[in-house]
């Protein structure tokens, strides 16, 4: 565990904390039933106060066997481990696809006068149409003119290079196309971005072909580790990009794109309509592939409402239940739960969009008391305390509840 | 209905024997029975659900009680909703049957005997961590719950400061670790000087001095970057890092997991770090003066000063015999 700086100690311990709560006060706080602003300012002088932080501590009841709460199941699941795991897988992938084509590219710059343009076409085309099986499992309508209409334009373009003329009309549009590829896959520094008149047509047909064959083992790298390991997150903006098309078109079909030569480009930038998500809004892909709506925040305010917010200053006040009074909050990505008095516990799936009552209780015995703790670590499994210190868990998104105090 | 102090309460812990207007967030009412006009249905609601008719508490007295908590605690008392919405929340049955008990009501005594005896004696010896101090406390406690004072010929029981806002048995372990730090308090400070021999303390110890940093800047870094924290999270690395509690503990008070302060440690304590270094850097400092400003403790330059001092007076002669033999 980090340590604090000596200064931060020092000076909270010099914190001066004003006038005491009185006994009601504090008991009301170790039950756990104050809410909103009071509680905020019985905190804000416990921060202060160590006598009674002390009292506090002395006066909670003894812990039972039974009170002592099941840890978060599936901890390696959480997005603290999820997020260095992504790193890690992305440095793996990055590493294998820097270790594997750059011995290949320095292979093709040394032997370019050897190369042939129309069997180095054939072995660039073949692992593009491996990624384009796996964006098929799903075909969208007009795919199969889409793709060949994108064979024919590749035909063209190929039989252009293999014929070794300065075709400089043609070329730079296939150039661009796959400028436009390499923006969203492979660094800069490996792009073809000068004009193809200031060099031999010889060197352009090389330049191209070697792109297409860094492009069609990308094709094969990526889309090999999103079928493996599902969402793998992206060090580079196109793995990115790529790893979450891969996973949104098996998601829902796509919709019917252009058939022009940037068909590909186009298709890697089809995001399917995701349920829940509010048309327009802005979305963000994170790294992990999870589809965001910005960085919305979640708390309770002092009078005992739910409130969110996208940028932590403005707060907005979501609508739940117009006769409850909310005391705990508990997010998880979008599935959020809210409890509060009178038993009110309230439960969304769809990032507060929508919400729905859910009874605490067993056997008919429904929970009447305040709610003032709610924890769900993931969907299904999570707990809730209540005013009168009774713990209910459930592991089953709500449904059944089991009393563990 | 205001209760007197009883005994000389430790500064700082007046409030805790006080009367009703220096609670945190109380405020006087404007008039007499002006707060809960309008909400005569729902305090006679209250009226028959508390019970309070069992223990002959009438209406009248119970009426008053609620008052007196409204004035209290609610802040915007001529807002009915919010009055009635406080109300809601109130333990009103373990009120009725505090302030019977306070006005020497028997049925009402002997119900909280029943309740509480046992429990009051367990949570005096869980705070004691001894049985026999325990029920010392215990016993204590029962004298001024029942009133032994009285003031103006009436009898002043402490009961009559219970308000129902926690639950009474949480109200009597609060009061109890109150009344217990309270005498370890007082007791800290009448320990003889006999006593203070037998347990091996001769001198007392120099009045520690108010550290201050060398640099104005970090302080002011540091209080800014405590300020930024927010209650929960000063609160946390408070009890963490001062008092020493445990994660578990801490856990508890704040009804979450172990697992979530943990977190929350590690969170904070980044926080703060960084937003210290931010501040440090605002007030002129490079981040490399920064980083050594705030791992660098006043404290421990003055001990190293003193140490390396030392180290070289007593290195000296015997570098000079050595070079001597040499």
């Amino acid at each position: 565990m980090n340590q604090i700086p000596e200064s931060a100690r020092r000076r909270m311990q010099a914190q001066t904390a004003g006038d005491h709560p009185d006994a009601d006060l504090l008991a009301a706080f170790a039950e756990h039933t104050l809410a909103g602003n009071e509680r905020e300012r019985v905190l804000s002088h416990l921060a202060a106060c160590t006598t009674c932080r002390e009292v506090v501590s002395l006066a909670m009841p003894e812990q039972s066997d039974a009170e002592v709460v099941a840890p978060a199941a599936h901890a390696w699941f959480r997005w603290p481990m999820l997020r260095w795991t992504a790193v890690a897988a992305t440095v793996v992938v990055v590493w294998a696809a820097v270790s594997v084509l750059a011995p290949r590219k320095q292979n093709q710059e040394v032997a370019a006068p050897v190369v042939e343009s129309v069997p180095a076409a054939k072995t660039a085309e073949a692992p593009v149409l491996q990624g384009s099986v796996e964006k098929k499992e799903t075909p969208p309508p007009n795919s199969e003119k889409k793709f060949a209409a994108r064979d024919e334009s590749r035909q063209r373009a190929d039989s252009a290079v293999a014929a070794n003329q300065p075709k400089t009309q043609a070329l730079p549009s296939v150039a661009e196309s796959r400028n436009a590829q390499m923006a969203d896959k492979v660094t800069a520094a490996e792009q073809p971005a000068k004009p193809l008149e200031a060099e031999s047509a010889k060197t352009k047909a090389m330049k191209v072909q070697g792109a297409k064959e860094e492009n069609a083992r990308k094709d094969a790298l990526t889309l090999d580790a999103a079928a493996s390991k599902g969402a793998v997150s992206g060090g580079i903006a196109g793995g990115v990009v790529r790893e979450n098309v891969a996973v949104t078109a098996q998601a829902a079909p796509a919709a019917p794109p252009p058939a022009t030569q940037n068909e590909a480009v186009n298709v890697k930038r089809q995001t399917a309509p995701l349920g829940g998500l509010r048309a327009g809004a802005p979305m963000v892909l994170s790294k992990a592939g999870r589809v965001e709506e910005g960085a919305v925040r979640w708390r309770v305010s002092s009078t005992g409402a739910v409130e969110r917010s996208s940028d932590g200053k403005s707060w907005v006040k979501v609508e739940i239940d117009p006769g409850a009074t909310f005391r705990a909050l508990s997010s998880n990505g979008g599935d959020l739960w809210a409890g509060g008095t009178g038993g009110a516990l309230f439960h969304s799936a769809d990032a507060g969009r929508s919400w729905s009552r859910v009874k605490v209780g067993d056997e008919g015995m429904w929970v009447t008391d305040a709610i003032t703790a709610v924890d769900f670590p993931s969907p299904r499994n999570g707990f809730v305390t209540t005013a009168s210190g009774a713990i209910w868990a459930t592991q089953d998104a709500g449904r059944t509840w089991q009393r563990r105090q | 209905m205001a209760l007197q102090k009883k005994s000389p309460a430790p500064v700082g812990f007046a409030i805790w024997y006080d009367s009703p207007v220096l609670s945190m967030g109380g405020t006087q009412a404007s008039g007499p029975r002006a707060i809960l006009a309008g909400l005569e249905s729902l305090v006679g609601e209250l009226y028959e659900r508390s019970g309070a008719a069992r223990y002959d508490l009438p209406r009248a007295d119970f009426v008053a009680a609620l008052e007196q908590v409204v004035r209290k605690y609610v802040s915007d008392a001529g807002d009915p909703r919010r009055t009635s919405e406080f109300l809601a929340g109130l333990r009103v049955e373990e009120l009725a049957l505090a302030r019977a008990c306070a006005a020497g009501n028997e049925k009402a005594w002997e119900e909280f005997l029943t309740r509480y005896r046992e429990r009051l004696f367990d949570s005096a010896r869980a705070i004691t961590k001894d049985d026999a101090t325990g029920r010392e406390l215990a016993d204590s406690l029962y004298a001024d719950l029942y009133g032994t004072n009285t003031r103006d010929g009436q009898r002043v029981s402490k009961l009559a400061s219970y308000y129902g806002r926690g639950s009474l048995e949480g109200w009597l372990r609060s009061v109890l670790a109150q009344e217990f730090v309270n005498r370890y308090r007082s007791h800290r400070r009448t320990v003889s000087l006999e006593e203070k021999e037998e347990d091996g303390v001769q001198f007392a110890a120099a009045p520690v001095e108010p550290q201050t940093s060398a640099d104005p800047r970090l302080d002011a870094a540091t209080d800014a970057a405590l300020a930024s924290l927010g209650a929960e999270e000063r609160y946390i690395l408070a009890s963490y890092f001062l008092d020493g509690r445990t994660l578990a503990e801490i856990a508890r008070t704040l009804g979450v997991h172990e697992s979530t302060i943990s977190r929350k440690v590690e969170k904070f304590t980044a926080a703060l770090r960084k937003k210290t270094l931010d501040e440090l850097a605002a007030r002129g400092m490079s981040r490399r003066q920064a980083q050594e400003a705030l791992d660098a403790d006043v404290r421990d330059l003055r001990v190293d000063v003193r140490a390396r001092l030392a180290q070289d007076t007593a290195a000296a002669p015997f570098l000079e015999s050595k070079r001597r033999k040499q």
